[in-house]
């Protein structure tokens, strides 16, 4: 019997369904890979084995012994340590404090707790060199490399006697080099007992370093895998075979000749290599590339909002190094990736948050003409379908999806020429989702040209005319309506050097 | 293409009630605690006395005003106070050194929106917090104040000046005319000019107000420049008031223009905020300061009673924030 097994779990987020019925088993000293595309439920389920979630229904058993996580603490007393992308450690202590942070090894002196320096960093080097690695214990945290941060991190599990370690990602800011430093550790983990779940989007590195590969689509189980009798076009089918034709509108291409966006040597410095690309009025050019790939760099950076290199060329204007101002100027719009922190303005009202970028088209002589303002938000509320009760309302009270939609409409009330989408549908209802897409295909249509910067690739699929495929910050391939398919773009955008021929 | 559509059913809309309900609060306080001095002294409720709370407040109204939008652009400016101690002591000097009383104001006007945009500098160009900026402004100005008079109070003793201070338009003191036209003039500004709307989004969510094509740092640096000019009218009202400006009369006030603003119910970390509730914030703690003195309270207690009337009020609005949310 597996150590760790998660019967039929069950999760719904307000009457969505995200997981149906997952299984999951883990032995101690496997490696076993939990894979899946974005919005396929690995961080739910990760979540809900680590006490962040409650499941709704099913049972996770240790040991053949049913457990119940009511907190994260519940789930870290069971020996299971989650460690995320985003790092948690504290930068200005040692290591030694790192590792032993919350039970650091003390002695009572008249009663007062004094910690003991020493053994606590003697314990350290122990653990560490348990990992295979000689990192001294002193160091405070902040002199380390990402890598190196991340052994703290392990050797703290060890520490609290980890049982199972998740690994979220791990290797999406390493090196080459690093990622092999990273196998060596989670072989030796291995080899004492440890449970690994490894999620990841690079399928070189299940092959390399798991046992066993279970796959997720659409919140269920798409698939269970000995990782040695299993194949890349196996696993790519298991993760993309769906079908959700019905979801996107019937796009057909609608482009005109007319070029309204050129970038030219277009470059983020140290996120994104040089790429030139040309969007005409009416054209929906879509850029796949999983997280990490620079996508969100290209929005951010096309808008201003990043230090670029390069020139954009809008409208026979030519700029090179503008601002979000300037951007907007051009008749640029941005939907950006982080609708929360980049998009929202939580305290004001849905009417306020849609007229923010185009304050400029509703005043006379200075002062805001109300009128006006409130005409051009119903108009905009109306045509998309943004569902509230007050115009007036504060956004922050709108489900994500209508936020979404408030933002769109920002961009739409400005009548900005081209539209820039980063993760347009990410956090999103079907319904809205359904919504967004035949917005964009009838903007489209008016001569809007628009750019979906997205790592959810059926929806790039469905509304691109062209498509761009992004990958370490460099373009991998480019495609034109048609003569993409699913199979060779996932795999260029997991890093993979050729095109897949079948 | 913008024809009416208020046949839109959320178009019939109730005025959205959240804003006005903690001015509401803050008003009905008000009335309480009037009507306990009325209660407990019978010159507490007259004309006369309550045009002399709003005189005396007037200067600390002034900077209370300004202080509102930087509240809610998510900045501060601690500096304000020192301004205009140093506008008092610069029309005092400069008159005394021959020049033309007006001038000498005009002068003093300049140097505070000098001292604002320098402000404007150390935040949106170097990058320093604005509490921490504006502390150490406050700090170089009230040594130049001080270096300036050699810590003497100079004397400004001219008709025409004093009437700032002291004069009346229409039987209404001066000041409180001052005084309200600042908060006319502010109302206006936040709540019906693309810029009013602008110091909103900055304060409430910086990186989105930049993804809108907001320029962040030009609001700050107006919102700054304009601080900087109201301390120093308030500078200019209180030497006015005197006669006299002393270099270290105004130590210690910004603190009671920050509590007025909090008191009424701008949040300190930005993003929302009414200049009214300032203003009912303002008189709250100028008449808890009257009632008492009319009592004859020692003024050691009203220090007490002041901080314990911004903490209850505070705290009361914080536990209906955390209701509504629930």
């Amino acid at each position: 019997m597996p150590y760790l097994e998660m019967l039929d779990i069950v999760k719904s987020f307000s009457g969505v369904r995200v997981l149906n019925e997952v299984n999951f088993s883990l032995d101690r000293g496997e490696v076993v890979a939990l894979l899946g595309q974005n919005g396929a439920g690995k961080s739910t389920l990760i979540k809900i084995l680590s006490g962040y979630y409650s499941k709704d229904a099913g049972r996770i058993l240790i040991d053949g012994q049913e457990v119940h996580f009511y907190s994260p603490s519940d789930s870290l007393s069971q020996g299971i340590r989650v460690i995320y992308q985003e790092l948690e450690v504290f930068p200005d202590l040692s290591v030694a404090e790192n590792i032993f942070m919350g039970d650091l090894p003390t002695k009572r002196l008249a009663g007062i707790p004094i910690r003991q320096k020493q053994v606590a960093e003697k314990q350290a080097r122990e653990l560490l060199e348990l990992l295979g690695e000689q990192i001294d214990p002193d160091t405070p945290v902040k002199k380390l490399s990402v890598s190196e941060k991340q052994i703290v991190e392990i050797a703290r599990a060890l520490a609290k006697k980890a049982n199972i370690i998740v690994m979220d990602e791990p290797t999406a800011t390493l090196s080459q080099k690093e990622v092999e430093r990273l196998f060596g550790i989670i072989r030796r983990l291995r080899e004492q007992g440890v449970g690994i779940i490894y999620i990841t989007h690079r399928l070189e590195e299940v092959f390399a370093i798991s046992d066993r590969v279970v796959v997720l689509r659409d919140g269920k189980n798409a698939g269970f895998f000995d990782t040695e009798a299993t194949s890349w076009q196996e696993l790519v089918q298991a993760m993309i075979g769906r079908s959700l034709e019905e979801l996107y509108p019937k796009r057909e291409s609608t482009w005109r000749n007319k070029i309204t966006l050129r970038a030219e040597n277009f470059e983020v410095p140290g996120v994104l290599e040089k790429m030139n690309f040309e969007l005409r009025e009416g054209e929906i050019l879509g850029i796949f590339g999983l997280i990490g790939s620079g996508i969100n760099e290209l929005a951010l950076g096309l808008f201003g909002a990043l230090p670029t290199r390069g020139t954009i060329e809008m409208n026979g204007r030519s700029v090179s190094a503008h601002s979000p101002a300037l951007a907007k100027n051009l008749g640029l719009g941005l939907i950006p990736a982080d609708r929360k922190q980049e998009g929202i303005i939580p305290e004001l009202s849905v009417a306020q948050n849609i007229t923010m970028a185009s304050l400029g088209h509703y005043h006379k002589r200075g002062f805001l003409c109300r009128r006006e303002e409130k005409n051009c938000v119903c108009e905009w509320v109306d045509r998309l379908k943004i569902r509230l009760h007050s115009i007036d309302q504060p956004i922050k009270s709108l489900s994500g999806g209508n936020q979404q939609k408030v933002v769109l409409a920002r961009w739409l009330a400005t009548q900005s020429k081209v539209l820039i989408a980063s993760e347009p549908t990410q956090g999103v209802d079907v319904g809205t989702r359904v919504d967004i897409y035949h917005i964009f295909d009838e903007l489209a249509r008016k001569g809007l040209g628009i750019m979906v910067l997205s790592s959810d690739l059926p929806e790039v699929l469905a509304l691109s005319d062209t498509i761009i495929v992004l990958e370490g910050g460099k373009v991998v391939g480019r495609f034109s309506k048609g003569e993409a398919d699913e199979q060779t773009i996932l795999y260029l955008a997991m890093g993979g050097k050729e095109k897949v021929t079948h | 293409m913008n024809k009416p559509s208020s046949t839109l059913p959320w178009v019939e809309k109730k005025k959205s009630r959240i804003k006005w309900s903690a001015v509401l609060g803050l008003l009905v306080f008000y009335v309480i605690l009037c009507a306990i001095f009325s209660f407990l002294s019978p010159f507490f409720f007259t004309l006369k006395n309550f045009s002399n709370i709003a005189s005396n407040m007037a200067y600390i109204g002034i900077m209370a005003a300004v202080q509102t939008p930087l509240l809610i652009g998510g900045v501060m400016d601690l500096s304000m106070g020192a301004s205009a101690q140093l506008a008092g002591v610069l029309v005092g000097i400069l008159y005394m050194g021959g020049w033309n009383i007006w001038f000498a104001t005009l002068f003093a006007l300049g140097i505070g929106l000098g001292v604002g945009f320098l402000n404007a500098l150390s935040v949106t160009r170097i990058g320093i917090n604005a509490f921490i900026a504006t502390l150490g402004m406050l700090n170089v100005i009230e040594g130049i104040a001080l270096v300036l008079t050699g810590g003497l109070t100079v004397s400004i003793l001219v008709p025409q000046f004093q009437f700032i201070g002291m004069g009346t338009l229409f039987g209404v003191p001066f000041p409180i005319i001052l005084m309200l036209s600042f908060f006319v003039i502010f109302y206006i500004l936040l709540s019906s000019t693309p810029f009013g709307r602008t110091v909103y989004a900055v304060g409430g969510n910086p990186v989105a107000s930049k993804l809108c094509g907001i320029n962040n740092a030009r609001v700050l640096t107006i919102l700054f420049v304009l601080s900087g000019m109201a301390g120093a009218t308030s500078g200019i009202l209180v030497a006015s008031m005197l006669g006299a400006a002393a270099p270290a009369a105004l130590s210690g006030t910004i603190l009671t223009v920050i509590a007025s603003v909090i008191l009424g119910g701008t949040s300190l970390s930005g993003g929302s905020g009414n200049i009214w509730g300032t203003l009912l914030g303002v008189l709250i703690l100028g008449t808890l300061t009257n009632g008492l003195v009319i009592l004859n309270v020692s003024s050691f207690w009203q220090e007490v009673t002041q901080g314990l009337v911004l903490l209850a009020a505070v705290g009361i609005d914080q536990i209906r924030q955390r209701r509504e949310r629930r």
